[in-house]
């Protein structure tokens, strides 16, 4: 027992000369100013992985009209669930990452939403400057932050990202945020949960996640940002009460999502592969996708499929049950021609429906 | 003594997990650590770094979830997991309360029809059975045979240790709350954590582990695994605050020591309800807490209790070698045990420690004597008419008997004899006085139990 405690003050006394590091850190941005940096070496403690949060993480402090507007007071009780939670929420910094283009940062949409009158970026040098939101994605909760100033851009260096197919559920990861003190990172621990949520685009970590993470990175051991911490799913009200279920915007939905931000495009709505088939509640899948309901002019109806056929192949693929034939088609396009094998009492048929894209007119 | 409460000391000293670098226990409680600056001499001598165990630990973090996952399943608002290669299923039995047949599904959402073999509601387990359809044993996305998760040694769980639960919480992998988007990638959640402590009494969760790994809501029946991939619980109850019911850093986990006991009852259960064990006829002090033991205040004659040889005034020490120091641990002990199942107790008389034997019998069943009585004026009851086969019968009642005193008491009223042997246990012998054609007879009834 007393050596643990010995080595937990040893840590804790370190853990706090990690501020009295800040200044030195500052000065090594300037020689990753560069838009193509030199490959930073990799991790070999906690520290440097922090030191690599602090440098990539920036605080965003957003100033808005009225809250809500004519919607305070006796209206505010008819608003959704979503709407409640979100005026209810924290004043104080939030949290965004430089993109590497100087003056750029990339954020949670959730943290700019509304009627915003001003937004200010504190970079990790500590400079200060006013910003203005770019382009946004409503669906992977990102937005894109311009800032302004006539002076010499503040460095940016770019973080290094994680690719998707290499992050693993149980992999230890570190939130950083800048909140409550724009100087001083927070940091968190815990692990990836689960990788493929929201249609592969949303990380799951049990690290404590609270307001002011929100826009700022979850970071691997490599020091690689993995996801940008979301407010995906706040609808839940449990959110906000930090129960080890947090979300994080994975790494390659950023970088896919980046391009277009910065043309200053909100990205569009994506609109899902539909197959136009509805399950049966009442009967379980056990093998195949059993259909209950079609909708009228969609893929499948066109093609012939019925009420009761039971749907056991996709394109090769042996079907499970209703959602395993829902996974399969998500990962397609609207417009792709699927092939499907279809058992109709004692008959197999197959059928070749092309699929719509939801929103389709 | 000290030995019996070695299981409550909290010192936690590394110790090597799996092979070889060893990643202390400690290790990522303390993640936060600048683990550069700490660098510890290994076992032999060569230098590894905190932060290289780290990374250690993350392999094994990682390895083991991806083992893992592949026997669980999602089961319709909970979670379970893959305990035999025939199909059995464990879980808490909550998630499938009032259910005969439902349908669970493994990671990546392959759906099968399970029965559920026996519910254990005391003890908050059950056990499933997938119902074969030839495509079973399962397979896992590459194509092998998907194995079972094995049960651990609850009791050589070490506060501290670093635990990781399986789960399905808001039903995330299942029903997905992103639903109008993307479907469900049935994908269990994985958190990690440590033990809090062991040995909790929490209502039910008599013996529970305390843990501070994240489990919420649809986590309930998923494993609690240690980082050898054992089962050393399953994860079932949080203590939550303001009606939120989310995770607050405290849950529980039922210990898979008792489970084990539970298992070999719950296959052969039939679908039907198992049954937790007590000690019937004796009576503890409400409040102990000392090295010495827990006060026997009163064993009633004849009781199980008395035939097992305990005596007024023993002291109590340990049932199968774990120390009893309050009434609650007496209770969390026994709650671990299944009727019928044969405990050793350990006890101080007289400053002499003895070992006792007793045969558990079922907790709370409604001792039954089987007699039809009145009250009769002069006094006493009148036998009107004695039930075939009953204890009462079997201890040579007729009807027309009168009787007296029950173990020295006078009972007047059908009500009181009632009351009487509610007080009793199945089991209990108890002695009774009846007047028979002038004469007074004394005779033994052995209380049964109301299905016997």
């Amino acid at each position: 027992m007393r050596p643990a405690i010995l080595r937990l003050l040893v840590t804790l006394s370190i853990f706090a000369g990690t501020s009295r590091l800040e200044s030195q850190s500052a000065s090594d941005l300037d020689s990753l100013e560069s838009k193509a940096p030199a490959r930073l070496k990799p991790p070999e403690s906690i520290a440097d992985i922090i030191e690599r949060a602090e440098r990539w993480t920036v605080a965003i402090e957003v100033e808005r009209e009225s809250e809500g507007g004519a919607r305070e007071g006796g209206a505010r009780r008819r608003l959704s669930a979503e709407a409640r939670t979100y005026y209810r929420r924290p004043a104080g910094f939030v949290s965004g990452v430089l993109t590497g283009t100087p003056g750029e940062v990339i954020t949670s949409f959730y943290n700019v939403m509304g009627n915003v009158k001003s937004l200010r970026v504190t970079f990790p040098d500590g400079t200060t400057r006013e910003g203005s939101v770019v382009a946004r994605s409503q669906h992977d909760d990102l937005a894109l932050i311009r800032t302004r100033g006539d002076r010499a851009p503040v460095p940016a260096p770019a973080p290094e990202w994680a690719d998707w197919e290499s992050l693993r559920a149980g992999q230890f990861v570190l939130a950083a945020g800048r909140s409550p003190d724009p100087r001083r990172v927070t940091v968190t621990k815990g692990i990836i949960s689960a990788i493929g949520r929201n249609g592969n685009r949303t990380i799951q970590t049990d690290a404590e996640l609270n307001y002011g993470n929100s826009g700022g990175p979850i970071l691997d051991l490599r020091g690689r940002i993995v996801a940008i911490a979301t407010l995906v799913g706040h609808t839940y009200p449990q959110w906000g009460f930090n129960s080890g279920v947090g979300f994080g915007v994975s790494a390659s939905t950023v970088l896919e999502t980046l391009p277009v931000l910065a043309s200053g495009k909100n990205a569009p709505q994506p609109r899902a592969p539909v197959l136009g088939v509805q399950k049966d509640p009442a009967t379980p899948d056990i093998d195949g996708a059993r259909v209950s309901e079609l909708l009228e002019g969609g893929a499948a109806a066109l093609v012939g499929i019925r009420k009761g056929d039971v749907i056991t192949e996709l394109d090769g693929t042996p079907i499970h049950s209703f959602d395993h034939l829902r996974r399969l088609v998500y990962s397609r396009k609207g417009g792709e021609v699927v092939k499907l094998k279809v058992r109709r009492g004692s008959e197999i048929i197959e059928v070749e429906p092309r699929l719509q894209a939801r929103g389709t007119p | 003594m000290s030995a019996l409460r070695r299981p409550y000391s909290c010192g936690a000293p590394p110790a090597p997990l799996r092979g070889d670098p060893p990643a202390p226990l400690w290790l990522a409680a303390a993640f936060i650590a600048l683990s550069s600056a700490l660098a510890a001499a290994d076992a032999d001598g060569s230098q590894t770094s905190d932060f290289e165990r780290l990374l250690a630990l993350e392999t094994a973090a990682v390895e083991l979830i991806e083992t893992a996952k592949s026997s669980f399943v999602f089961i319709e608002g909970g979670s379970g997991f893959l305990v035999s290669a025939e199909g059995h299923i464990l879980t808490n039995d909550h998630v499938v309360v009032g259910k005969s047949e439902l349908v669970v599904q493994f990671t990546g959402g392959k759906s099968y029809r399970a029965e559920v073999t026996g519910h254990d509601p005391e003890g908050d387990v059950a056990l499933l059975k997938v119902k074969h359809s030839g495509d079973f044993p399962h397979r896992d996305p590459r194509g092998e045979i998907v194995k079972p998760l094995e049960l651990g040694d609850s009791d050589a769980v070490r506060v501290g240790e670093q635990v990781i639960a399986l789960g399905d919480p808001f039903l995330l992998g299942s029903k997905n709350l992103f639903l109008d988007v993307a479907p469900p990638d049935f994908e269990p959640s994985a958190s990690l954590g440590v033990v809090s402590a062991l040995h909790r009494f929490s209502d039910m969760y008599t013996d529970a582990i305390q843990v501070d790994v994240a489990v919420n809501r649809g986590n309930s029946g998923g494993p609690l695994l240690t980082l050898e991939g054992k089962v050393v619980g399953i994860n079932g109850k949080i203590e939550t605050r303001f009606d939120i019911g989310v995770n607050t850093g405290v849950g529980y986990a039922v210990p898979s020591n008792q489970i084990r006991r539970f298992l070999p009852l719950l296959e052969k259960a039939g679908g039907k309800t198992v049954r937790h064990g007590s000690i019937h006829g004796i009576e503890v002090e409400e409040r102990g807490d000392s090295e010495e033991g827990l006060l026997v205040e009163r064993v009633r004659a004849g009781s199980p209790a008395a035939r097992a040889g305990l005596e007024d005034r023993d002291r109590l020490l340990a049932i199968e070698g774990q120390a009893v120091f309050s009434r609650n641990r007496y209770l969390g002990i026994l709650g671990t045990y299944p009727a019928e199942h044969e405990i050793r107790l350990r006890i101080l008389r007289d400053g002499e420690t003895l070992e006792k034997r007793v045969t558990l019998l079922e907790a709370g069943s409604q001792a039954y004597v089987g007699l039809k009585t009145e009250s009769r004026e002069a006094g006493g009851l009148n036998v009107v008419e004695v039930i075939p086969n009953s204890p009462a019968q079997q201890a040579g009642l007729i009807a027309g008997d009168v009787i007296l005193f029950f173990e020295g008491k006078k009972v007047d009223s059908p009500v009181d004899l009632k009351a009487f042997i509610q007080t009793h246990s199945v089991g209990d012998v108890i002695p009774i006085a009846v007047l028979r054609n002038g004469e007074t007879k004394e005779l033994k009834v052995r209380l049964g139990g109301r299905n016997d």
